[in-house]
């Protein structure tokens, strides 16, 4: 099943192709699995930093966690690279920005400050750049943490030993989502007062505490004086700082549970062994080349196609220029659109009305059913064993029909927000909205039934609980 | 609760362990006055988020101060895009059968929510012929169309709600759940439309 190429193995992965394990590694002739000797830690002299620090105590303890390789492992790693982007960006943005809606004199124009001061960005051939970038890796942020919790759903890697990290994960995109929506405020264009205003008018639905929750975050009356500082310090500083923090309980629990694997890898280590590379030197040297690629790829991307210069909306007037949201919150403004003008319930606590369903009551529990997860998962009992390898959506059926009905959902949604401009009734509307998602789940759990591997074959995900050694191989 | 005569070793607390000599040392009296110093500690762990809490409700609102429309308020043209000045007086003649206009009171114009659209509806209806209501939606506070859409109806950018404007403002189509409260207009001494009370109701959303 397996050559001994000088220091390397090569290893049959099962599907005709075959794998390369590059560091010094034996086989076991009786199990077949790869066998890594411990990297000798004998320096001849002690380094100035192991003298003081004992870093290799530290290389030996998380230097040599395993990461498998796949496409879809680096849709987490683009998400915080973003992030680190958006800080990156965001601090020049910060140099010049000035956070005030005070109206002032600019070459005949009576423009408000904060206004003033983006477009005195603009006019910096430098600072314009990063402005774009910026706003282009947001978007990218908020792709890529979908995706990547797309990727945990449909592979079922949010049970049992992971459930906390897929919280930490839904609150993550929460975040990203609302530093997202903060930012927009930021250029105080006629489209930001627009989307802030609505924001604005959405937390004061919120029964019983609206008014206290909306004061608190738009700092008054939206647009007031104590606006601007009140969304750049959260926008800046607050989420940030939380997502930054959340990132970093992220990672460290991943560390702790350890990463789910490809199926493939159950093939060639034994199971509950993590197959991949080393994180020092090559999955860090993957993750630099990574990071590069993305700001390479976002300023190239920022050079060719501006997005958001201010001309395209202009300062605030008195009239509402014709906007819809970006398109992750555009769902939301979706529902806003399908909730009629008749959905009012009055309760002891304060009236609930179409704006508080539309806003914020549905798009919450679309986030809350995503958090409950994995505990509306029947697969997921307490006394089920781990879930260590990514389960082939095919085999899931239930869970795959589920998650097909979701993104079909949310993708009427986008839908509804133009349905008066096709044409359609609202009541059409609604009807679409849940045969079209149901037709799609339909076919997604048939299709399954149809190609799902019989009992036989059926994959095991599941694993004991991984010993602490891993396999680091190059693959 | 505690036990009185064993003590579990709390590295390995399936061993239980000969209990110690307590002598006449009260548990009783022992363990209220650990429960009594826990809350203490709590209650002090909440005075301190308190502290950092109620700080923030004060900082809720930075407000300056705006006024609302007032009698006799002259109202004046809110944009320049309709054929006159913005700021200028605006007259009824200044508005044809069927189109809507949108107005400000003059002096007052950087306060959003003072945004009035001025409609032509039958001839003896209203003013002159004119009606006018608050322009700010009352469903999440954009400001309506200033032009009226095909069916006469006054209709929102945001998300389509529409009003008859011919019928108090009344919802005919969209999410809005109020009709846009009106304002009482008038005529000044020089024939230009005045403000002959505040906008009567809640302007925006509730
Ligand atoms: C958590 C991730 C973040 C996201 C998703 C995000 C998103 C955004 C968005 C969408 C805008 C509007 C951009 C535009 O209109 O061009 C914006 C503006 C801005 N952001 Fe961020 N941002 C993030 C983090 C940061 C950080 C960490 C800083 C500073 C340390 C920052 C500083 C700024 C500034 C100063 C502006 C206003 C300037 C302008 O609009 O051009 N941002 N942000
Ligand atoms: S704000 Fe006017 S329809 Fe929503």
């Amino acid at each position: 099943m397996q050559r001994i190429v000088r220091d390397d193995v090569i290893v049959d992965r099962g599907d005709g192709r075959t794998a390369r394990l590059g560091l010094p590694t034996r086989v076991d002739p009786r199990t077949a699995t790869p066998v890594v000797p411990e990297r000798p830690v004998t320096p001849k002299r002690k380094g100035w930093l192991e003298e003081r620090l004992g870093v290799s105590g530290f290389y030996s303890k998380y230097g040599r966690k395993a990461f498998p390789v796949h496409t879809t492992f680096f849709l987490g790693e683009m998400a915080t690279f973003s992030f680190f982007i958006l800080v990156v960006t965001g601090i020049y943005l910060g140099l010049i920005y000035i956070p005030s809606n005070v109206e002032i004199d600019v070459e005949g124009e009576r423009l408000p400050q904060a206004y003033a001061s983006v477009r005195l960005i603009e006019s910096i051939p430098v600072a314009n750049l990063f402005r774009n970038v910026h706003h282009w890796a947001a978007h990218l942020m908020v792709a890529s943490t979908l995706l990547h919790s797309l990727r945990i759903f449909f592979f079922g890697n949010y049970r049992k030993p992971r459930e906390l990290n897929w919280l930490f994960g839904v609150g993550l995109l929460s975040l990203t989502l609302l530093a997202s929506f903060l930012g927009y405020a930021l250029p105080y264009d006629a489209y930001a007062v627009t989307a802030t205003g609505i924001g604005y008018s959405i937390a004061r639905s919120i029964p019983w505490a609206g008014n206290v929750v909306a004061e608190l975050f738009f700092g008054g009356a939206f647009p007031t004086l104590g606006s601007l500082p009140r969304l750049y310090t959260l926008h800046v500083f607050v989420v940030p700082a939380m997502t930054a923090a959340l990132i970093g309980i992220h990672l460290l629990l991943i560390i702790k549970n350890k990463h789910t694997q490809p199926g493939y890898a159950r093939k060639l280590a034994e199971p509950g062994r993590v197959l991949g590379v080393p994180f020092w030197p090559y999955q860090t040297l993957l993750a630099v080349q990574l990071l590069m690629l993305m700001f390479g790829g976002l300023f190239i991307l920022s050079a060719l196609v501006p997005i958001h210069p201010l001309e395209a909306y202009g300062p605030p007037g008195p009239e509402t220029p014709d906007v819809k949201p970006d398109w992750y919150l555009l769902w939301v403004y979706g529902f806003l659109k399908m909730i009629p003008s008749g959905a009012v319930l009055s309760t002891p606590i304060g009236t609930i009305g179409p704006e508080f369903l539309g806003g914020l009551l549905f798009p919450g529990l679309i986030f809350g059913l995503m958090a409950l997860a994995p505990w509306l998962d029947s697969t997921n009992r307490p006394s089920v064993k781990r879930y260590e390898y990514l389960e082939p959506p095919r085999q899931a059926p239930v869970r795959l029909a589920i998650g097909v009905f979701m993104l079909a959902y949310v993708g009427m949604l986008f839908f509804a927000a133009y349905y008066d401009e096709v044409g359609l009734t609202l009541a059409q509307m609604w009807y679409l909205s849940i045969v079209i998602p149901g037709a799609l789940a339909t076919a997604a759990l048939l299709w399954a039934k149809w190609a799902g591997p019989d009992a036989e074959q059926r994959f095991d995900p599941t694993a004991e609980e991984m010993p602490d050694e891993e396999v680091p191989a190059a693959h | 609760m505690m036990r009185a005569n064993t003590r579990t070793d709390t590295r390995n607390p399936s061993v239980d362990l000969p209990a110690p000599e307590l002598g006449d040392f009260d548990v009783q009296q022992y363990s209220t006055r650990r429960r009594f110093l826990k809350w203490m500690i709590r209650i002090g762990y909440g005075a301190f988020a308190l502290a950092f809490a109620l700080p923030a409700l004060a900082l809720r609102a930075l407000q300056t101060e705006q006024q609302g429309i007032a009698e006799g308020d002259v109202l004046v043209f809110a944009s320049g895009n309709a054929g006159a000045q913005a700021g200028t007086a605006v007259k009824p003649g200044d508005i044809p059968e069927g189109t809507g206009l949108q107005v400000f009171p003059q002096g007052k114009t950087d306060n959003q929510s003072n945004l009035v659209e001025v409609v032509r509806i039958a001839p003896g209806e209203g003013v002159d012929g004119l009606v006018a209501y608050s322009a700010i939606c009352t469903h999440l506070g954009c400001a309506v169309y200033a032009k009226l859409n095909q069916a006469g109806h006054i209709a929102c950018p945001c998300h389509n709600s529409q009003f008859d404007p011919a019928n108090n403002a009344k919802v005919v189509g969209g999410p809005a759940n109020r009709p846009l409260p009106p304002l009482p207009l008038g005529l000044g001494p020089d024939g230009s439309l005045i403000a002959s009370g505040p906008i009567e109701g809640p302007i925006g959303p509730e």
